[in-house]
């Protein structure tokens, strides 16, 4: 990944409108398949047989869960390079995803929750699967929360890692408790268990979701840089 | 039919309520930081011995 240079150098004083390209082609990107995807996923593809017209959440609440562990992936990768060169870029970079994340997270539970109560007929069950998401919305919750209590930026930086790092167990375990544990949660969808126009209008859906991600990351990654550059100048000043 | 309405609507009205709130954080210390340019061009430019007096 290109990262941008520090700024407020003599080479690079505003790093806002030079990565403002990049951004825009990926939010153009982005809405497009977004757009694409939810006229397919709505209109398009037929219903499932058994659970009718809802089943079209599905096209949302998959890729919403599935970049919400990559998500947290690049924490886990970040918090650990960071942690090894104590370069403060690496955290700027996990705290952004992890923001993003927690969005992704959130999104899948009140999605699960909106095809739930038509399919199970509840909201809410304390099912493996949901309770297990619950907990990983709760850790990166507690991520933020740590990096905003500490008051020293290389100690919320140093903390939060730890937590990136032990909190991205809970994303395998999220994964196989559906066959760890008896769960009224489906098993994960194979290609041979799902019709060719469905799977192709989920990894449509997964692609718009991802280029959102990409954008949101990028974007947060830039105004937490700015953000550092402003707090190094006010300390100099 | 309403719960995939609301679904979709919510997920997209989020995702686009968050890249909002972003953008108006980048304008805002993007602006700061043009702010701070300014005013450091400011202090370069001024005579030798005027620290800051009017």
């Amino acid at each position: 990944m290109d990262l941008p240079r520090a700024p407020g150098t003599v080479t690079d004083p505003s790093p806002l409108p030079r990565l403002r390209a990049p951004h825009l082609v990926l939010a153009f990107l982005a809405v497009v398949t977004a757009v694409v995807g939810s006229v397919i996923g709505l209109w398009v593809v037929p219903p499932d047989a058994m659970q009718g017209d809802v089943q079209r959440l599905m096209y949302l609440h998959v890729p919403a869960a599935w970049l919400a562990f990559l998500a947290f992936f690049v924490v886990f990768v970040m918090s650990v390079l960071y942690l090894i060169q104590r370069d403060p870029r690496w955290d700027l970079l996990a705290a952004s995803s992890a923001e993003v994340g927690v969005l992704f997270t959130a999104l899948t539970l009140v999605l699960g929750s909106l095809w739930g109560k038509p399919i199970w007929g509840v909201w809410w069950t304390w099912d493996p699967r949901l309770t297990t998401t619950a907990i990983l919305l709760v850790i990166y919750v507690g991520y933020l929360a740590v990096r905003s209590f500490a008051a020293d930026p290389e100690r919320a930086a140093r903390w939060s890692a730890v937590v990136g790092i032990v909190g991205f167990a809970d994303v395998p375990i999220v994964y196989l408790s559906v066959t760890w544990w008896r769960s009224l949660h489906q098993p994960p969808s194979s290609p041979q268990s799902m019709a060719s126009s469905m799977l192709w209008t989920l990894m449509l859906n997964l692609v718009a979701f991802t280029l959102v991600y990409a954008y949101l990351l990028l974007r947060r990654y830039q105004v937490a840089v700015a953000e550092q550059e402003l707090d190094a100048r006010r300390a100099e000043d | 039919m309403g719960y995939l309405w609301v679904g979709y609507v919510l997920t997209w009205v989020a995702m686009v309520w968050f890249a909002w709130r972003l953008e108006a954080r980048a304008r805002q210390v993007g602006r700061r930081l043009r702010e701070t340019e300014r005013d450091r061009a400011d202090e370069r430019r001024r005579p030798e011995g005027d620290h800051g007096r009017t």
